[in-house]
């Protein structure tokens, strides 16, 4: 009985502090407990994934020490699963931002494949774009779009001899016909 | 916001909308914000937050809600400011590791340089300049400092 009066009192004691309480007041509190994260909503602090740090880089560089990267073991099972999906989607627009910003030669390789637009090659200027691709560190195959990803600053090579005449030109005509 | 500033920050859906809902509270008690605008942003931070799948899906919902409500403007900041002393932190290992080469000159320059980059732009160029000329060490702080961000 002692027990159950306490809880009415306390109940009293309640009542009678919310009536001395302002309505802005009282709405403020119940914004800050709306404000709690409760199990049900989903918010948990779990790190989200890094879009960018999760695909391998793969450089292609273009003049002096220029290799064909499509001959190194760790990229040829990945070559043509690239290029098919290159040849999917027909197009090389990148994810994060315009293409023309991207070719700073107006040259794009994509895994050794070389494209170059001969109307628009800016000799003496070299570049190379960075292919991202999603599952290639893990051997997964590749399941989604190949997005050219934005060379940084600090990712674009100078120094290196400017491109030659033969360097204007697709090694696989094929690849030409999409880029 | 660049790869490195993710890996140094690493994002959750409860750390973006801790950050508004920490604005809008601040707001809501200095009286700079009605109870009911409160509401309204924190039902629409919580509603939209687990629409959430990346980090750059983080950084787009930050510059949305920016966008959408003024209010929270200084969002972005508290990223920034914390992605700052992590920087700070990468850039005080590399030094760290020069003065026990005893390059005590090189060590004192980089330290100089360190305190008058300020904004996020000379902090990143610092950054790119180290990663440049010391890649190892570089390498190894960015690994301890983000593994450390992590915990």
């Amino acid at each position: 009985m002692a027990g159950e009066n306490l809880n009415n009192n306390n109940e009293v004691q309640k009542k009678s502090n919310d009536q001395q309480k302002t309505p802005e007041q009282q709405a403020k509190e119940k914004v800050v407990r709306d404000s709690n994260v409760q199990p049900g909503d989903k918010i948990d602090n779990s790190p989200l994934p890094d879009e960018l740090s999760s695909r391998k880089r793969v450089e292609v560089k273009l003049g002096a020490g220029e290799r064909d990267i499509s001959k190194e073991p760790a990229l040829q099972d990945f070559n043509q699963s690239i290029l098919d999906l290159a040849k999917k989607n027909m197009t090389f627009k990148p994810e994060y931002g315009d293409i023309k910003e991207i070719t700073v030669a107006n040259t794009v390789f994509v895994l050794g494949k070389r494209f170059i637009d001969p109307n628009n090659a800016e000799k003496g200027r070299i570049a190379y774009v960075s292919v991202y691709v999603k599952g290639l560190s893990s051997g997964a195959v590749i399941q989604q779009d190949v997005p050219l990803q934005m060379p940084k600053e600090d990712d674009i090579i100078y120094n290196t001899p400017p491109l030659s005449e033969n360097d204007v030109k697709t090694i696989d005509p094929e690849v030409k016909k999409i880029a | 916001m660049s790869s490195l500033f993710f890996k140094l920050n690493p994002l959750s859906k409860l750390k973006i909308y801790t950050a508004v809902r920490e604005i809008v509270l601040s707001k809501m008690n200095r009286d700079e914000m009605t109870a009911q605008k409160a509401e309204e942003i924190i039902t629409y931070a919580k509603t939209n937050i687990v629409n959430v799948k990346s980090a750059e899906m983080g950084i787009k919902f930050c510059e949305d809600v920016m966008k959408k409500y003024p209010e929270l403007q200084m969002l972005m900041q508290k990223f920034e400011k914390r992605s700052l002393e992590q920087y700070d932190r990468v850039i005080t290992m590399i030094i760290d590791g020069i003065m026990e080469k005893n390059a005590v000159d090189e060590a004192d320059g980089l330290l100089k340089v360190m305190e008058k980059s300020t904004t996020q732009t000379e902090k990143e160029n610092l950054m790119k300049s180290l990663k440049a000329k010391y890649p190892q060490a570089f390498e190894d702080a960015v690994a301890e400092v983000s593994h450390h961000s992590q915990q």
